[in-house]
């Protein structure tokens, strides 16, 4: 049985990292398209990058430091890679890849949301009627 | 001016005569890069193919039951005659120069 349990084991850790983005990041387990790979690319690097964009950020916007660093700073922070902002971030539909009508808190599309709610899916959702 | 450096001293907060800006706030808000990244949930999440490749031994068979349902319905297809067309065997002849 043990045997059996490590071969299951090394065969559900198999996954490779995609190689068609700048740097290679792991594929999510979800609906995929390439809207949600291109999103989930910009989520990891905004992610690896949060720590150095905040530091130059700080680093820009204190007035006690000389100007010429905090200009310094800046022009690094402006000359990052887009895909390192948080602002290039798009909700998307986890079950579908849709873009729009997200409802953040299920990660779900209005559509996705409704046939899993009335499906019963979604513990504690429940159709309106009065 | 006094008290509000000695406000300062005894609550320890910074003491800003010129209320310069010293971008504090940016250094104050809490790290949200994990929590975005995690959106997608983790990429090591076994598939239900991926659990059968894993598990399913002679005695113990694990049902998909998407994939069956997937199978029957190309099975239905392919008796009424509306599968997918057969692959061609000879590569089809080269068409004539167009005038």
């Amino acid at each position: 049985m043990s045997q059996i349990a490590e071969h299951a084991i090394s065969a559900l850790k198999r996954s490779k990292p995609m190689k068609r983005f700048a740097h290679p990041v792991l594929a999510p387990s979800t609906f995929i398209n390439t809207r949600i790979l291109r999103d989930n690319f910009k989520r990891q690097m905004a992610a690896q990058n949060e720590v150095t964009s905040r530091a130059l950020k700080f680093i820009a916007r204190n007035s006690a430091l000389p100007q010429r660093i905090r200009l310094e700073a800046q022009v690094q922070l402006t000359s990052m890679p887009h895909y390192t902002r948080m602002t290039q971030l798009k909700g998307r539909c986890v079950d579908s890849g849709r873009g729009r009508g997200i409802n953040r808190d299920f990660r779900l599309c209005r559509y996705q949301f409704r046939l899993q709610a009335l499906a019963g899916l979604l513990p504690g959702v429940k159709k309106g009627v009065w | 001016m006094e008290l509000n450096k000695l406000q300062c001293q005894i609550f320890k907060t910074t003491y800003n005569p010129q209320q310069l800006r010293t971008g504090s706030k940016i250094l104050r808000a809490p790290l949200k890069g994990q929590t975005l990244a995690n959106y997608y949930g983790p990429s090591d999440f076994p598939t239900v193919s991926k659990l059968i490749n894993a598990w399913e031994t002679e005695e113990f068979r694990i049902v998909d039951e998407d994939e069956e349902y997937r199978l029957e319905r190309v099975e239905d297809l392919k008796r009424r005659g509306k599968g997918a067309p057969k692959k061609k065997r000879e590569a089809p002849k080269a068409k004539g120069k167009k005038k």
